[in-house]
């Protein structure tokens, strides 16, 4: 018996040892397939510019700085002198305008490099085979020349400068509005406060852009170039890489073009910063522009959810197209990337170009870009689809089938979020409230909770119709109705109606355990719920499920339900479309090569006939 | 699986277990760290609530007779203080404010940053006007702002009517007093 027990323990070590120890040879392979600036290419880098962008990156790097120390010696990180250093440098110092020039324009420069480096990996599949890694690589490198771009810029201390910063660090706040961690959900999670405190590490320590925000800036500015510099040295130095392998006519091609631009366009001064007046139009650095005109058109909870979920798919993308084509490099037998880095590169460019010239229509643009947006992926989904049923080698058609599931996945996902959208876009209603109104009906329907839920329904119909709401804070009963708060501010309105309704919620149900579980955490006088109805209630889930059903239902509130813009139907179909499509194909796939193998074998003793 | 194999997969398990606590070490850094960065946050409450601004100074005053028509709107500046770890321990800022006049006799004041990402937003009076520059006709004046195009309907709460805004902007609480009326806080939120 101690025998079996001993393997048993051996078999379960074991195997997750060797789990494990999988998980660190795939990740291990990765590591050592690094590619920080393009140095596994460097025989092409000689004769194709887009296999330099690497090391050019790198050059331009060194430069900025070199260029940034040399800009410490005059620039005075205050409040008050800030503005006027940078003016002395730009104006009277020798040489002072050039320094900067080079300074800004080489930061633009690294962020157009490793831009383009990121796209030639996606399109020349430089991740394929076992290099996914490299793409969040060269992606960390680009968001650390924006983040030092953006620290850079607040040091002149200019209206653009001051009121970018600002922009900047409202969006985070926003993350206090996130599902089960935000603020939202406060009766029934604890809020993180992630949103603010993040705003105020960033800003200082407080809410307000000041002398804090310059110093950690300058702070943040020197340590987002200096400490990567180091790890690069160190990783140049172990494995002995040539850091730059271009000529030095190549080289000085490039200092001599960052010298051009800075003496033909001096990098703009702007005006004093001025938290009392907004610059209009309120403006940021050419890079983040296209984020600004989507700021404009989407609620700003989903657009930094948006801003937060384009790293991480451009992170993830590789190991998707990984699963689909394989080691497939060609870019035309890879329409879906294709189509995905098209989609972004469009989006980037229209949008910054609609931010320049100031064209925003915020109720008549979105379906258009909606349309355009899951348009072009579906077409690469559809696309990638047709590749896979003209494929004729049996164990490629194998492969294909499971690709063609994981593509059918993508556009099941497509769907729900159109039938997601089918109801926002009838009745108005976001996500959160949404959700919350089917989970009331869910959970609190006739099975669980009999007449007692439709009793509780009337009641806040009473209390709250559409018009001439009697008490609109129904929901806080357990407060209102309490003697000693009734004994301060005087009976709540329909106090009868309100008791009827506390009495209601009283009713016990069988899933009444779930809620008694969940914590108030606001110092109401109850500690926690009584139960279902009592839950739904005070947190109005409830009332969002009445009024999903009122504007879902025509005629009831005008003038719901609304209609859905024909253009949005039409990707909400496509998706649909996408979805079978990928199925069929799946099926397919995996449905032809067996019919063709038992045509081999009758078609076998025919040929030895022969 | 071989012995050596059984020895390795072993080692491997052995060191992942070894890592947690390791891993939770570097973890619990997390609460001085972060207090580092923001010195005004309590010990071990990472996840605690942010400072929220206060008002500074004596409240804003205007008179009825401030107000001769229906739809008078007077901008003015609030004075608001940060906490900061600073040598004062704030940092003073002057909001700006609009006090409207409503045709129905209220008298109401909003702080004039827009709560989307903190824009100065304006009064626009002509409804032509609104609909020519903010995507947006009201049936009256209205707050708009023109970065983003966010409209506000003033007589009615300050609610959201067109726009990418996600709440009213923040309103002032207005102390009556005689034929004064006094402005005394701003509702929290919103970076200055």
């Amino acid at each position: 018996m101690p025998n079996t027990s001993q393997t048993m323990t051996d078999g379960i070590i074991g195997s997750i040892g060797s789990a494990l120890s999988g998980a660190v040879d795939w990740t291990k392979t990765r590591i050592g397939n690094i590619d920080i600036f393009d140095e596994h290419y460097q025989l092409e880098a000689k004769t194709n510019p887009f296999y330099a962008l690497g090391p050019i990156f790198y050059l331009v790097w060194v430069i900025v700085i070199v260029t940034g120390c040399l800009l410490i010696i005059w620039y005075v990180p205050t409040k008050a002198a800030a503005f006027d250093s940078i003016l002395k440098i730009q104006e009277n110092i020798p040489f002072g305008g050039l320094i900067r020039g080079m300074h800004k324009y080489g930061a633009d420069a690294m962020i157009i490099a490793a831009t383009m480096r990121l796209y030639r990996m996606f399109l020349m599949a430089d991740y394929k085979p076992g290099k996914e890694f490299n793409i969040a690589i060269g992606l960390i490198g680009l968001l650390l020349s924006m983040y030092s771009g953006l620290t850079g810029y607040l040091l002149i201390w200019n209206q653009r400068a001051f009121w970018a910063t600002k922009v900047f660090a409202t969006f985070p706040t926003y993350m206090d509005q996130f599902p089960v961690m935000g603020d939202f959900y406060l009766p029934l999670v604890k809020s993180m406060h992630m949103g603010w405190n993040t705003a105020e590490v960033l800003l200082g320590g407080g809410a307000a852009i000041t002398q804090e925000t310059i110093t950690r800036f300058f702070s943040l500015h020197l340590a987002f170039s200096l400490i990567p510099l180091i790890f690069v040295e160190l990783y140049f130095y172990k494995n002995s890489y040539k850091r730059i392998p271009l000529s030095w006519l190549k080289r000085s091609v490039i200092i001599l073009m960052l010298v051009l631009v800075s003496v033909v366009l001096p990098a703009a001064q702007g005006h004093r910063s001025n938290p009392d007046v907004t610059p209009l139009p309120i403006l940021s650095d050419w890079y983040f522009l296209g984020l600004y005109q989507m700021y404009k058109y989407l609620e700003p909870v989903v657009a930094t959810e948006i801003t937060m979920v384009i790293p991480l798919s451009v992170v993830l993308l590789p190991f998707i197209d990984v699963w689909i084509t394989g080691p497939e490099k060609d870019i035309a037998k890879r329409p879906l990337i294709f189509m995905v880095t098209l989609m972004g590169a469009l989006c980037w460019i229209i949008f910054s170009f609609l931010i320049i010239v100031n064209i925003a229509n915020i109720h008549n643009d979105p379906p258009f870009w909606r349309l355009f947006l899951f348009g072009l992926i579906d077409i690469g989904v559809l696309w990638q689809l047709a590749l896979m049923c003209q494929e004729t080698q049996i164990p490629q058609r194998l492969k294909n089938a499971r690709a063609a599931l994981i593509l059918a996945v993508v556009g099941a996902v497509q769907t729900i979020v159109a039938l997601g959208y089918y109801f926002m876009a009838k009745t108005e209603m976001f996500l959160s409230p949404l959700g919350q109104g089917l989970v009331y009906r869910l959970f609190c329907n006739k099975l669980t909770a009999g007449d007692s839920a439709k009793q509780a329904e009337d009641f806040v119909r009473k209390l709250n119709p559409v018009s001439h709401p009697i008490n609109q804070e129904y929901w806080n009963f357990h407060t209102l109705l309490d003697p000693s708060y009734i004994k301060v501010v005087g009976a709540p309105a329909g106090q009868d109606l309100l008791k009827q309704l506390a009495q209601t919620c009283q009713t016990s149900t069988p899933i009444d355990f779930i809620f008694q579980l969940i914590p108030t955490f606001t110092p109401a006088p109850h500690a926690s719920y009584s139960g279902l109805l009592d839950y739904m209630v005070t947190n109005r889930w409830l009332n969002d499920y009445l009024t999903l059903y009122d504007r879902m239902t025509p005629g009831v509130v005008a003038p719901y339900p609304l209609n859905v813009p024909a253009l949005d139907l039409m990707w909400m179909w496509l998706s649909v479309i996408v979805m079978f499509a990928g199925i069929a194909t799946w099926w397919f796939s995996n449905k032809a090569p067996a019919e063709k193998a038992e045509k081999k074998e009758v078609a076998k003793p025919v040929v030895s006939g022969t | 699986m071989s012995e050596e194999e059984l020895s390795k997969s072993r080692r491997i398990f052995l060191k992942t277990i070894a890592a947690i606590p390791l891993a939770a070490t570097f973890g619990l850094l997390a609460s001085p760290l972060l207090r580092y960065l923001r010195p005004t946050l309590k010990p071990l409450d990472i996840f605690g609530a942010s400072d929220q601004p206060s008002a500074e100074g004596d409240p804003v005053v205007f008179r009825d007779s401030d107000f001769p028509d229906a739809w008078t709107c007077l901008p003015f500046m609030f004075k608001q203080s940060y906490i900061e770890y600073n040598p004062e321990g704030k940092e003073t800022r002057m909001i700006p404010g609009f006090i409207v006049k409503l045709p129905n006799g209220d008298v109401v004041a909003y702080s004039r940053i827009c709560p989307h990402l903190g824009c100065i937003f304006n009064f626009v009076k002509d409804p032509a006007e609104c609909a020519k520059g903010y995507n947006f006709k009201p049936d009256g004046p209205v707050f708009a702002c023109p970065c983003h195009l966010s409209v506000y309907d003033i007589k009615n709460g300050g609610k959201v009517v067109s726009g990418p805004a996600p709440r009213p902007p923040r309103h002032f609480d207005i102390k009556r007093e005689g034929d004064q009326y006094k402005i005394v806080s701003l509702e929290a939120g919103g970076i200055a």
